[in-house]
């Protein structure tokens, strides 16, 4: 068994990277297609505003885009580093979108995202329209593919656990790729991207707005977010709530969480499936010993469903095999979300900031399309608001991965069962690295931002 | 079409190489680069030019890093799982620059923070030698085997430490890698340099060291290979079963990675074909042929990974610790469906991806010969 201390280090060390990888992807997503839609508007109308907007969007996306593609680096490795066990357990599934991801969406955008700052001049018109259109459709289709390994974790479909290669393994294609839960994951991250970037904008804008209320390309770029943000709004509201009911135990205990609902009554069912996973897992010895009778291979594949549940045993009762009643209970008790009020009030928030942006949106969108002119107090709210979206995104990234937890794998593999056996010398060492390298990075991020937006130099592309 | 898992796991094997090889294509232009900063950079014109003829397409170098990393995980996923947890402190320090180099690549001149101004050419130049030298050691490592050890339920512990890792042997590994790189981007250079005289003269003194360290280390670690302690599998291999890594007996024994050319003399071409090419590149850079130049040292650089990636054959990672738990490629396959659906889209995507990159490099290469004219658009 790891010592607590390293698997809560290496927990924490892969939350927070993936969570500072998170952070630069709604911008990505959503300026991605904002930059396209203005570029087609200057090669309709040929109004040079579209272009300078377009020059000074590309380049926030710009500075957005290398981050997020440096912060994806360092996800690609953590899996194995911290995760190794994880890796091995249910890498045959979940590494598979992933490796399509990176050579389809992210390797198309990287492709494209050179030739597209670098070649503003040199391109003919077309051709860097059609760049940047083939770089959003590009950025998008990435997103499918994490989400769909994302979605898996949720609801892990079309995978059984593999006695000889002791792991989980993929069954069937067409169900893992149309997996619900993650379809509707993907759609609720992407709308929620889209506004969340429409957002960004429209409070930079209205930051120059307060400054110059004349401001065209201000004006213009608060205009045309707006009326982006209110239609993703509708094709939110359109969607309607497409969250899948899972029957789940663990969806159940964390829907019940988040409405604050007592989640005890799930208790006997998770009992049972521990029970039938220590089965499995007796039984899982037998046939590892090369014990090749069908009888118990029939028996072991009626139960392996549950293996994962049986891992819930070992902080209590280390070899599993020949657990009492108290540790079941008490392992059942560890498969409940840990802190329900903590799930519970971060989803009123998600919930309430969601609504507010959506009323800001709406005002918004009120006042620069239909009636054609931005009073000075939503300009003033513009700017304070423009932050809300971004905290609902992080709320509910939290929400999904806290709700899941114990699990790393909802219902297969506890997350403390995935971590590496590293020491724990090694992981504060490194925690140490990763702080130093990442206030680099946000640091000069930020500082290249607030340059950008401050003194709005479009000019010279990247370097 | 549906192929055995035998197939299956020679394509996938090969998909590695193919991706191994162009990553090592790709990424070893900005590591090279990078690595003669200090020596070429030392003007702030000179280094501007350096970083201007790199940053373009650095994106795509760092995506084939990825692409290899998650095929990697896809395709082998017990061998990217060992890897990534054995040789945590190894590759801790390559992330960690990796993660800030892409903003010096592409901001180093844009950000006005004091500390920035001051420190990030040297970030820069650190992002080359850093990776490039700890890769050599990591592939020494690879040859050396990795102290792992799996146990029934296939949790991997490492039993070796830090200091081990950086055995004779590695070091040796890590400084041909360099002298490999440094010679690569030295003929990029030169090839990029086009008509300014002073960069030529220096890069092509560069170049010519540099492929000449490059080939005395390359046959010092072939003559080292040969008493090396290799690996062999001593059991039946069955390379239609699920993987079970443990299922089977491996022996340790002085040049058995020598093993593969034994059998299959025409290997030989390959590690002599790294060599002859290594040497004509140095002529070619001596009589000014940038371009085939480089295509020498493309060629070199193929074939010096191939080398390795055929020595080891059908070895991923072997543990030189409990020598059963080696990785092999017949053994730590991800499973048939997996492999079937991952080979399947690479042989949409790998051909486009290829295409993809050349283009790149053509673009940026326009912008080198200046019909470009870069103006800031005039804000509103």
């Amino acid at each position: 068994m790891i010592s607590e201390t390293v698997i809560e280090l290496s927990r924490w060390q892969f939350a927070i990277t993936a969570m500072l990888h998170f952070l630069f992807i709604p911008l990505t997503l959503g300026l991605a297609l904002f930059l396209a839609l203005l570029e087609s508007m200057y090669a309709v109308t040929g109004q040079p505003i579209y272009k300078t907007m377009a020059r000074f969007w590309g380049r926030i996306f710009t500075i957005n885009f290398v981050l997020a593609v440096a912060t994806r680096i360092i996800v690609v490795f953590q899996f194995g580093m911290t995760g190794s066990y994880f890796s091995h357990y249910v890498g045959d599934i979940f590494a598979l979108p992933l490796a399509i991801e990176a050579s389809s969406g992210f390797f198309l955008a990287a492709v494209l995202f050179g030739p597209y700052w670098f070649g503003w001049e040199k391109m003919g018109q077309k051709q860097h329209l059609l760049l940047t259109w083939l770089m959003a459709l590009a950025v998008n289709v990435s997103a499918f593919w994490v989400l769909l390994a994302n979605g898996w974790m949720q609801n892990p479909v079309a995978a059984s656990f593999n006695y000889q290669s002791y792991r989980m393994e993929l069954t069937d294609l067409d169900l893992f790729v149309s997996n619900p839960a993650a379809l509707a994951k993907y759609l609720h991250t992407v709308t929620a991207s889209y506004v969340t970037a429409m957002a960004t904008v429209m409070g930079i804008s209205a930051y120059w707005l307060r400054k110059q209320p004349r401001d065209q390309m201000a004006l213009k770029s608060f205009n045309w977010a707006a009326a982006m943000g209110v239609a993703m709004l509708g094709v939110t509201i359109g969607l309607g709530d497409t969250t899948p009911m899972l029957d789940h135990p663990v969806q159940q205990a964390k829907l019940a969480a988040l409405q604050a609902r007592p989640v005890a009554a799930l208790l006997p069912n998770i009992e049972t499936r521990i029970r039938s996973g220590i089965k499995a897992y007796a039984l899982l010895q037998d046939l590892r010993d090369d014990n090749k009778d069908p009888q118990l291979l029939a028996e072991f594949e009626a139960h392996k469903a549950n293996l994962g549940y049986a891992m819930l045993l070992t902080p209590f009762h280390k070899t599993i095999l020949g657990a009492e009643d108290r540790h079941i209970s008490l392992a059942a008790q560890s498969a409940l979300p840990a802190y329900p009020g903590l799930l519970h009030w971060a989803y009123l928030f998600m919930i309430a900031a969601g609504a507010l942006s959506m009323l800001w949106f709406l005002l918004a969108g009120l006042y620069s399309v239909v009636i054609k002119a931005v009073p000075a107090w939503l300009v003033n709210f513009s700017v304070y608001l423009a932050p809300i979206p971004w905290l609902a995104c992080i709320a509910g990234w939290f929400v999904a991965e806290l709700g899941k937890q114990p699990w790393a794998i909802a219902g297969v593999l506890p997350t403390f069962m995935g971590v590496s056996s590293l020491s724990a010398a090694e992981l504060v060492v490194s925690a140490m690295g990763y702080v130093c390298a990442y206030t680099v990075l946000l640091l000069v991020g930020f500082c290249l931002l607030r340059q950008s937006i401050v003194n709005r130099n479009i000019g010279l592309p990247g370097v | 079409m549906t192929l055995d898992l035998e197939s299956l796991r020679l394509i996938g094997w090969a998909l590695l190489g193919v991706v191994m090889v162009v990553t090592v294509l790709c990424e070893g232009i900005t590591l090279g680069v990078t690595l003669l900063l200090p020596l070429l950079g030392t003007t702030d014109r000179d280094s501007r030019r350096l970083i201007d003829s790199i940053a373009p397409a650095s994106m795509v170098n760092l995506a084939w890093l990825v692409v290899l990393v998650a095929l990697l995980f896809a395709a082998w996923p017990i061998a990217y799982a060992v890897a990534m947890a054995s040789l945590y402190t190894l590759l801790l320090p390559i992330l960690l620059i990796l993660l800030l180099r892409p903003l010096t690549l592409y901001f180093l001149d844009d950000c006005d923070h004091v500390q920035w101004r001051r420190h990030g050419k040297k970030l820069l130049a650190a992002g080359g030698l850093i990776p490039a030298a700890l890769l050599g050691v990591l592939v020494g490592n690879l040859l050396k085997g990795i102290p792992f050890h799996l146990d029934s339920d296939m949790r991997i512990l490492f039993l070796g430490d830090f200091a081990g890792l950086f055995n004779p042997f590695s070091l040796l590994v890590a400084a041909v890698c360099l002298a490999l790189l440094a010679m690569y981007g030295g003929v990029f250079l030169q090839l990029r340099a086009g008509d300014d005289d002073g960069m030529q003269q220096q890069t092509k003194a560069i170049v010519l060291r540099a492929g000449l360290a490059f080939l005395v280390l390359f046959a010092a670690a072939g003559l080292w290979i040969t008493h090396l302690e290799g690996y062999h599998i001593n059991s039946e291999v069955l390379p239609n079963d699920a993987s079970n890594p443990l299922a089977k007996f491996v022996k340790r024994g002085e040049g058995l990675w020598l093993d593969n050319y034994e059998h299959q003399p025409l290997l030989w071409s390959i590690p002599v074909l790294a060599f002859l090419a290594g040497l004509a590149m140095l002529g070619l850079s001596k009589w000014d042929k940038a371009y085939f130049a480089m295509i020498a040292a493309a060629l070199c650089v193929t074939m010096t990974v191939l080398t390795f990636g055929v020595s080891m054959f059908p070895f991923l990672l072997p543990s030189n610790i409990s020598l059963n738990s080696s990785l092999t490629i017949w053994d730590s396959s991800a499973s048939q469906l997996t492999l079937q659906s991952l080979l399947s889209a690479m042989a949409f995507a790998l051909p486009l991806m290829l295409v993809c990159s050349r283009w790149v490099y053509c673009a940026v290469d326009c912008t080198e010969q200046g019909n470009v004219a870069v103006e800031p658009a005039e804000p509103e």
